[in-house]
């Protein structure tokens, strides 16, 4: 078993208690300053935390009851901080090599070379740090932090991208934590998604859930959710699977809500991606709203608008050739993509 | 007495092992007040010349005083260097596994070797200065 459970009152402040599996990728990710490279640096045994355990494999690495603080270089957790930390007056072949200390000559080598194999590295081994780019550097902090063999493996927010994590997971499977500040890569290659904020656990699960289904505003907004709306449930019809919620001008239809009752104060999100809009003076489809549009975004591959409300609709650079030249505009917020907090 | 090499060359080398260990523990403990009375003692002249003149029967007397005035040059400069070497480098050693003896001579003496080599100058300059005083007298 691999637990964390620590506690920090001198600011910057944390309370974390999180099982890690024993295998698999678990991202954080959260706002800066929400603790998230403070919980690695107790990991690793950099940072003392003023209560709490640490559980590593059910070895205890930290213990503030008993007093144990196993000094990090026992640990074998292995720690690719944020700041390239390659030493600059060997090669990467040898950083490898310092790492690999612990193995007898004749293993050290060819762990060496199979890891640098691995992450496609071989022929940068002769080369120094100072020659490589920034992310042939990661690259190489991370095939030497894998060739100490570590029982688990942090990774602090640098451009980790998923190929790097596959290449690292073929080689067993080490579990892994990263910090990371990009959804999409949390999706692509985390088992698990831990939202973080103030140096408290959020929100945890699989990416996956943990993106559809928010279950508090203040996870709604880590992860970027752009329409965030107060209602009251007007009513609910389990028979036909629908609810009507009023919000301040306007109201929606969404499905049943279990659990609730009519009359609930509830908070809605709807992500931009999920806004439909329309041409105002096109038959109104179901759960559509007259807005005032404030500001047009252009981005890399979609449209941003901005209306009144603020409501925030993100559609494709198509459809938005398509509407441009709208007079006046009605957004449709699909049943469906109503998240209920 | 004449100018003596071997004897220069001794106490200099004597200044940078035992400065290196010294410089180490102040990166690592920060220990201003020691630091501080290191200043003092670059500020003493004539230490190889009392040393000599007091103790004119005992070699390692000299020796030792020329250790005392080229050691917190190499202390203090080093000292320095070491604590400017960004802390990355000791966190991903410790977590790699390496000692704090394998840290020393693997990373930190290998980043600060240029730094090393120029207090070894100054520490050796000012030993032999002193000597050159004292064999003249």
């Amino acid at each position: 078993m691999t637990h964390a459970r620590v506690s920090r009152k001198v600011p910057p402040s944390l309370s974390l208690d999180l099982d890690l599996a024993l295998a698999g990728t678990t991202a954080l990710f959260g706002p800066p300053g929400s603790g998230k490279t403070l919980f690695l640096e107790i990991l690793a045994g950099f940072a003392v935390p003023d209560a709490g355990r640490v559980l590593l494999d059910d070895t205890i690495l930290f213990d503030a009851e008993s007093r144990v603080n196993v000094p990090p270089r026992r640990r074998r957790v292995a720690y690719v901080g944020r700041q390239d930390s390659l030493f600059p007056h060997m090669t990467l072949e040898q950083n490898c090599t310092f790492a690999a200390q612990r193995f007898p000559r004749l293993e050290r080598h060819r762990r060496v070379t199979e890891i640098l194999e691995r992450l496609q590295l071989a022929q940068w081994a002769k080369a120094r740090p100072g020659d490589l780019t920034e992310a042939q550097k990661l690259r190489g902090a991370v095939a030497r932090a894998l060739a100490t063999e570590p029982k688990l493996l942090l990774l602090d927010e640098r451009d980790f991208d998923e190929a790097l994590l596959r290449e690292i997971r073929t080689g067993g499977n080490i579990p892994i934590v990263l910090v990371t500040g990009d959804l999409n890569l949390c999706c692509a290659a985390a088992d698990t998604l831990v939202l973080l904020d103030g140096g408290r656990i959020v929100q945890r699960g699989a990416p996956r859930e943990v993106m559809d289904h928010p279950d508090s505003v203040e996870a709604a907004r880590l992860l970027g959710i752009a329409n965030l709306l107060q209602g009251t449930i007007a009513a609910l019809d389990p028979g036909r699977n629908t609810s009507r919620i009023e919000f301040e001008s306007f109201s929606l239809n969404g499905p049943y809500l279990p659990g609730h009752f009519r009359g609930d104060q509830i908070w809605v999100a709807i992500d931009a991606h999920d806004v439909r809009v329309h041409r105002a003076d096109l038959a109104a489809p179901l759960n559509s709203v007259p807005a005032q549009l404030t500001r047009v975004s252009h981005r890399a591959h979609t449209v941003e608008l901005e209306f009144a409300g603020p409501l925030v609709a993100e559609i494709s650079r198509e459809i938005y050739a398509r509407e441009r030249d709208n007079k006046s505009w009605q957004l449709e917020f699909p049943p469906e993509a109503l998240k209920i907090l | 007495m004449p100018f003596h090499w071997t004897s220069v060359g001794i106490a200099t080398a004597g200044a940078i092992v035992l400065g290196l260990a010294l410089a180490y523990v102040l990166a690592i403990f920060d220990l201003r007040i020691v630091s501080f009375t290191l200043v003092p003692l670059l500020a003493i002249p004539p230490v190889i010349l009392a040393a000599l003149r007091w103790h004119r029967a005992l070699p390692y007397a000299a020796l030792a005083a020329g250790i005392v005035s080229g050691l917190p040059f190499v202390a203090l400069i080093t000292a320095r260097q070491f604590r400017d070497i960004d802390r990355a480098y000791g966190d991903a050693a410790r977590s790699h596994g390496a000692s704090e003896w394998r840290l020393f001579w693997r990373v930190l003496l290998p980043l600060a070797w240029k730094t090393i080599g120029f207090a070894t100058a100054l520490a050796f300059a000012r030993i032999a200065t002193e000597w050159a005083i004292a064999a003249n007298l």
